[in-house]
Order: structure tokens, then sequence, then C-alpha cells
């Protein structure tokens, strides 16, 4: 080692980022990184002090500790982004310390990250088939990027010429099977005619600690006549003759499932219909249907054929 | 040889009468032994000897073994994978065989050679349209003997018999459990190999497995091939063939550059049927093109004529071959890592390309299916290919289909992926092949768009049948859905004594070629494959 307490001129450290430091960061999340200090003079840093200096000027000590292969010593380091959004800077001093009885000079890095807001993402369900002019609801569920808790947040659906048609507020707790997607109700009223509408769902989170960004998300809704009859629909197996229940029974937008008797109820408007039946081990049935007053109508469904693309192609 | 001798087709009679006159005299003793110097004169230094060096142990391999066994020849396979069986043996088993089998004949149905080969060479199939006559002939002449032949080394078929003149059958599954690669029933493909497999050792055929032939050896003045060069782990082993090597390495399909000279859009991402046990890696077309081969019967490969790629019926795994499902219990399952989530309405998902858009109905598997999944994705650097296809659908799906979207049953590293909401969903998938980040914002268009047709009844853009489902209620999924490539329909330029072909029309002597390395008749099954697979052992066992 050249150099010392009464050397000439004190050791200069090098103070390098082992990886890229983020451009960009959401508030408030933790940055992870690792810096290695060196020393020209091969002098072994460990022990040596690091301070981070963050925008407030708060200052975070840590220790050199690790060696590094290339003859430097490490730390592991870590920020957090501040809960405001804009640029953010950071500084690591090196401050002048003596180590292994060399001096070593003082040295720093800055750098720095945008810092942005949360996002954060909508999804939007249990869209029903209403009766014109009737009451609905529709189920809006929000997720912060940060898994922030947004119970009590706000949400509200518009239609397309910017009239309100209802709001809700979301839940205190995440819905259950999901991590972190909060959920609301909103009741809204069926327009007075038939047709497919779309609508709007708008979420703009007030009062929450950290800023997020706004989000917004369409559906659509078929609304449909009121009904005037009821078809009954009785599914029976085509092999042995038992009824068939958790059948989806379908006439046109009307629909209902079928019970433990295989029995279901479709209340419909007038009108002639494709009636279909669906069940995951049943071969889909569909048929034309004219519904001028209450009517049954029995279906015997087959076990549903698994198709194995070898056997359609053995020998073509 | 003159032309007009290399150009007769064999007869079955021919076939049966030379094949039985081969005797014991021709067979040489295996050599294990140290290196020995070619007798020719030649300094070429061989680790092992035999009469026929076989690349490949599946069904064509392996038949062509016993066929050469049978007619004295001593008989090396060399197989690059730990066990037998090549595509074989997870396949379904089916085989392709009449002319007036007893099968047949149990059944009442009348056939004939001729009947099978009017069959195979009709124009206005596809899959016949592009065969070679010569090659439909012998194939013909023999069908029925090579039934009964297979029935006489064990194979054990199902007492059916379907298709067109009842002349396809299924054998039965291998009753040995520790000896399967995947023990899901419909891969009876094990009970036709592992029968062969027994039947050729107990017949002297010797097995090397771990050997991946990685290149033909030539005689320098006569051009005669005379053995091969296999890579053992990293060891060069040499092997001495005295009458003849038999590529029977299996198609091409899993070799992407190769299967790109047919079709330029077969970019990586397309997985192949029978991995990842079984790889067709072109190593025969490779190295026998190395000597001036031909390729052959390419019409039926680049016209689409066969079975050479499918929609996947096992979603949210790499590999979801129709038939081929692959269970925990399989051996190879560490590989295979998930069964994927099977018996798909294709009423429940919607599938889009890796921008996040959908491109066709959902409910077609046909030609423009396929043409669709493999258009132009949009991607300005990796414009061949269509990328990956990802199969979305929500929690509603996931009950009316009653799926377990968990391991085992799907992949999460890279084929499978769940999340609350359409946004983060898009920005987690992840795979080697999605060359560009979905974008959520895309995905819920898309979805969007697809819902207001559900309302509407209508597919504006795909004419997708009916729409009948919503996909809206969390979470949301993503599971691998991209197609996936089967059978190689072309492959090496053959006589009908299965010798190769170059591009001079002339045969290079000493090298043979079965199965689907085989061009000219790219039937599905392995009907064909033990059927030329004879035709190769018997001749090659033969030769001078």
């Amino acid at each position: 080692m050249r150099g010392g307490v009464d050397g000439p001129r004190p050791h200069r450290p090098t103070i390098e980022l082992l990886e890229s430091f983020p451009t960009e960061a959401q508030v408030g999340t933790t940055i992870d990184f690792t810096v290695r200090v060196s020393c020209h003079e091969g002098c072994d840093l460990g022990g040596g002090v690091l301070e981070v200096v963050d925008a407030d000027g708060t200052v975070q000590t840590s220790q050199l500790s690790r060696a590094d292969v290339e003859g430097g010593v490490v730390a592991d380091l870590s920020v957090k982004a501040p809960p405001r959004t804009g640029a953010a800077k950071w500084a690591i001093g090196f401050p002048e310390q003596e180590i292994g009885g060399c001096v070593h000079e003082e040295g720093s890095l800055a750098f720095t990250c945008e810092v942005l807001p949360h996002t954060t993402s909508m999804a939007i369900w249990g869209v029903p088939t209403p009766m014109k002019g009737s009451r609905f609801t529709v189920n809006v569920g929000i997720k912060c990027s940060a898994l922030c808790p947004l119970g009590g947040q706000l949400v509200e659906i518009w239609d397309g010429e910017g009239v309100k048609l209802g709001e809700g507020r979301l839940g205190d707790e995440p819905r259950p099977d999901t991590v972190g997607l909060y959920e609301g109700e909103v009741t809204l009223t069926a327009p007075d005619r038939t047709g497919v509408f779309s609508a709007s769902v708008g979420f703009s989170p007030d009062e929450l600690d950290l800023p997020h960004v706004d989000t917004a998300g369409d559906f659509t809704f078929r609304c449909v006549e009121l009904p005037e009859h009821t078809v009954t629909v009785r599914v029976v197996h085509e092999e042995i003759d038992a009824p068939l229940g958790d059948i989806e029974v379908r006439l046109g937008p009307y629909q209902a499932m079928t019970d433990s008797e295989g029995v279901a109820g479709v209340a419909v408007a007038k009108g002639t219909y494709e009636l279909s039946l669906w069940r995951i081990d049943i071969e889909p049935v569909s048929m034309r249907v004219k519904v001028t007053g209450d009517t049954e109508i029995d279906v015997a469904a087959a076990p549903r054929r698994i198709v194995d693309e070898d056997e359609e192609r053995m020998w073509m | 040889m003159s032309k007009d001798s290399k150009k007769r087709s064999i007869s079955r009679r021919d076939f049966v009468r030379q094949g039985a006159t081969a005797g014991l005299s021709g067979a040489a003793v295996v050599g294990l032994a140290a290196r020995e110097t070619d007798e020719g004169g030649s300094q070429e230094q061989w680790d092992l000897t035999a009469d026929v060096v076989i690349a490949g142990a599946g069904t064509s391999g392996l038949s062509a073994a016993i066929e050469a066994g049978d007619l004295g020849a001593s008989v090396i396979i060399v197989e690059a994978n730990y066990d037998c069986g090549g595509h074989g043996i997870v396949s379904g088993g089916r085989v392709n065989l009449g002319g007036g089998t007893s099968r047949q004949r149990r059944q009442g149905v009348e056939d004939s050679a001729d009947a099978v080969f009017e069959y195979w060479t009709r124009p206005n199939n596809l899959q016949s349209r592009y065969t070679d006559r010569d090659l439909t002939r012998v194939y013909a002449d023999l069908s029925a003997e090579t039934f009964e032949w297979m029935v006489e080394n064990g194979v054990e078929f199902l007492d059916e018999a379907i298709g067109p003149d009842r002349r396809n059958g299924r054998t039965v599954q291998w009753p040995v459990y520790e000896e399967l690669i995947t023990s899901y029933p419909t891969r009876l493909g094990s009970g036709l190999v592992r029968a062969l497999e027994k039947s050729a050792r107990a017949k002297g055929t010797e097995i090397l497995l771990l050997h991946r032939m990685t290149d033909l050896v030539q005689e320098a003045d006569s051009k005669r091939v005379i053995g091969l060069v296999t890579d053992n782990e990293g060891r060069m082993v040499r092997i001495r063939a005295n009458k003849g090597v038999i590529l029977a390495t299996g198609g091409h399909t899993s070799n992407v550059a190769f299967r790109r000279m047919f079709d330029p859009r077969l970019t990586e991402e397309y997985q192949t049927a029978g991995e990842p046990y079984s790889e067709q890696t072109a190593d025969g077309e490779v190295a026998a093109m190395k000597l001036g081969a031909a390729l052959w019967g390419t019409a039926s490969q680049t016209m689409e004529a066969g079975n050479w790629i499918s929609k996947t019926a096992h979603i949210g795994c790499q590999w979801g071959y129709s038939s081929l499902w692959w269970q925990p219990d399989s051996p190879i399952f560490d590989k295979a890592r998930a069964s994927g989530l099977s018996n798909v309405d294709w009423q429940n998902v919607i599938l889009v390309k890796q921008t996040g858009r959908r491109f066709h109905d959902e409910t077609d598997a046909g030609h423009d299916f396929f043409a669709a999944c493999l258009s132009y994705s949009g991607d300005p650097i990796k414009k061949n290919g269509g990328g990956p296809i990802w199969a979305i659908f929500d929690a509603d799906a996931v009950r009316r289909q009653e799926w377990d979207p968990t391991p085992p049953n799907v992949d999460p590293a890279g084929y499978f992926f769940g999340a609350d909401t359409l946004t983060e969903l898009a920005g987690r998938i992840y795979n080697p092949n999605q060359t560009q980040r979905m974008q959520g914002g895309v995905l819920e268009q898309t979805l969007a768009r697809y819902n207001t047709f559900v309302d509407q009844g209508v597919d504006a853009d795909f004419g997708k049948p009916s729409p009948r489902y919503k996909i809206q209620t969390p979470p949301f999924y993503a599971a691998w859905s991209t197609p996936i490539l089967h059978d190689s329909l072309c492959g090496l330029r053959v006589d009908t004594r299965c010798r190769v072909i170059d591009l001079e029309e002339e045969v290079i002597e000493g090298l043979y070629c079965v199965g689907e390395a085989m061009g000219g008749f790219p039937q599905h099954g392995l009907g064909r494959c033990a059927l030329f697979g004879r035709v190769a052992g018997a001749y090659a066992a033969r030769s001078a």
C-alpha cells in the first residue's frame, strides 16, 4: 500500500452503480440498487461509510460490507420514491474517512428518476340483459398498481352524451379470489326502448395518500322487451331419459337454468327465437321457436362427443 | 445399375421371394470391440460394425430392423433419445393398412391392393393428390401383408376397423406401465412400438440409445454410403454398415430452418406434437442432402395437404396437441410441465394475437383459421410467423368449463397467466416468442368490442356464429393457444426400394430412407412407417 496518514495526498475513491437506476418509478415505491466503491490505490474499503441523501435532505447511512470480485466493496441500498410526482434526485456520498490507515477523499454520485402516480385498472362485470325501463346493477372493480386500499372510493357511470346514469362506492375489502381488486355495485335504470346501449365508467380517486391516475372503461348492454309468456323447457338425457339440471337455456336474449328436475322457465316476449341449450358435457342444441303464449318444450340432449382430431384425420 | 432397373417397382411377390431368399451368409458379427480399419482399403476407422445400420428407433427403424434381422442381417440401431419409440410411442397408434387384411375379412369387407392404390391416388383429395404413384403402388401391394406381419411380431389391435373400407385401426396400449412415456389411454402407439422393439431385440438387433447420428460416411471412390457417425453424449462413435444405412430419423417438423424452406411462416413459436419426448430434427434429411440427396413430394407440404398443423386442444401449456395429453404420471412430465385446460368450447374464449387483437372466428379449425393464425402479426422486426396466440377468458368461463386453472393443469412459466383486470393481464404476458408487449388498452378495447357483439348476437368482425358469452368477470386469464405442428409431409426422394435418390436422379448406393423423413407418401399414422421400414430393411439386408 502506498501513502498513509503521513502521505502527501489522500486516496481517491470511485463510486459506481452496479446496475442502471430506473428512469421511472411510481410514488412511494422502494427502489433497490447496489453501489460499488473502490480505491484507486487498491485499499480494502470494507467497513467504510456511505450516505444516501434524498431531495428533502434526509440522510441515510450505510456501511460498505461486501467484497466485490473486481476489487471494490459493495453496499446494497434502497431508497423510496417520494410521495409526489415529478423528477426526484438522490445523492450517494462517501464522506472523507480513514480506512486501513489511509485517508480517503470524499466522493459522491447523483442519480435521478421520474416519479409517476400509481396507475389504476378496471373491470366491469355482471352486466345483465335488462328489461326496458327496469332497474339493474353493474359491478365495477378497481385495482391500484401498488395495491393501495381503495375502499370507499367513488365510481360513476355515464351515457354517451355525458349524462350521469349512476354511481357507487367501492367496498372496504378486496373481492375474494383477487389481489387488491376493490368492488362496487352501481344501480342503473334501463332506457325505455329496446336495443344495445353503451355506457362509460369513470374512476377519479379522491383523498388517497398518494397520487393515482384516473381510469375509465366502457360496456354495453342489451335492453329487451318486457316478458309476456313463460316457455317451460324440460331437458332429459337422450340415452337414459333422466332430467338434466344446470343446463343453460336461451331463447334469444332471454335465459334461465334448468333445475334438478331438468326444468327451466324462461320468461319471454312474443316473438320467434333461437332456443339453445348449453352445458359443457352435452352436445349443443339449437332450434327455432315461435312464442305466441305460454309454451312447454321437451328436449332430449345427447352427451357431448369428444372429438379426437386423429380420429377425424386418420385416413385422410 | 441401369436406370431401368433403378426405376423398377417392387411387387408384393418379388418382395416376399427376394426377401425370403436372402440367407444368413451375408451376416456380419456386430463388432463392439476396438476400432477396425475398413476392409475395403480406405483408412476409415470404425468403432462398431453391422450389416445394416439404422438411424432412429421409431416405428420405421424398428420395422426395418426386424425385416433385416429376419433375413439374416446383423443390425444396429442408433437412437438420439434416451429410449425407443420416436413419435410412434406417443402417438394414437393409428395404423392405416388395408388391401384385404384378416381384420377386414373378419369385418366382412372386401378390399384389394388395387382399391388401396386407387384411393391413395385420388386427384380430388389434397393428401392423395400429390403422392408418388410408384411409392403408392408399393404401399398398396404390401399393405395387407404388413398388417399380418405386425400381428406376427406381437402387435395387438383393438377389435375395431374404421374409416373407408375399414383400413384403419388402433393398436392396444402397451401393458407395462413402466415402459410408457405417457399413460393417457389414447397413446396407443406404445403398443405398436414396444411390441416391435421387443421383437427386434429378440432377433438380435442392437439398439444404441443416446447416439445421435451426425453424419454419413461415404466411400471416397464409389460414393457408396458405408457407415455413419454418432454423437454419444460428446463421444464420437463411427459405425460401419456392410450392407446399408437406413435413415429413419422421423421428419423435420422440429427443425425451424428446415421447415421454413417449405413455408416461411413456420417460425419458432410453433411447437411440434410429440415434443418434448420426441423431436423431428431433420437429421436424416440434412445428412443425406450433404451427399446430394433430393427432396421429394414437397407439394404435400407446401400445399398444406395433410395433418401438418392443428388447433390446440389443451390450452395454457406449451404442447397442446389434441390426443397427446401430457399427464403428471408421465416420466417426462418435468419437461412437459403442464397438461393444459381441455375440452375447450371456443364460445367461452376469444383468441388474440400478441398485440391483443382478435384475428378470426374462434370456432373455426380449418385452413382459413390457420392462415389467419400465421398471418403477419404487425411486428415490424419479425415479419414472418403469426406470433403467439392467446386464449383470453374469465372466471365465468372457468366455471362453465369446470376447469382448475392451476398447475399442473397450466404452465405459469410463460404459457398461462391470470390477473384481476385486463390491463394487468396484458402486462403480465411474457413468453420468449412474445416479441412485443401486449398493451392493456388494446386488450380492453378488444374485449369491450367483443362483448358488444355478444349483446348484438352478431360478430361483425369475424363472423363467429352467435357469440354467446361476454368475457367480463375477474379474474381474467391468458392461455397459450398457438397452433401446433404435426406431420412432416415431405422428405427425401427414394425409389421403390427406399434407396435415396440424388439431384441427378441417381441412386446413392448404400443409403435408404423411410418414415417421415421420406417424401412422396405423406399418410398420417404408422402404417406407412412400418411398411416402408420393412421394404428398406429387406432390400438393405439382401444387398451385395
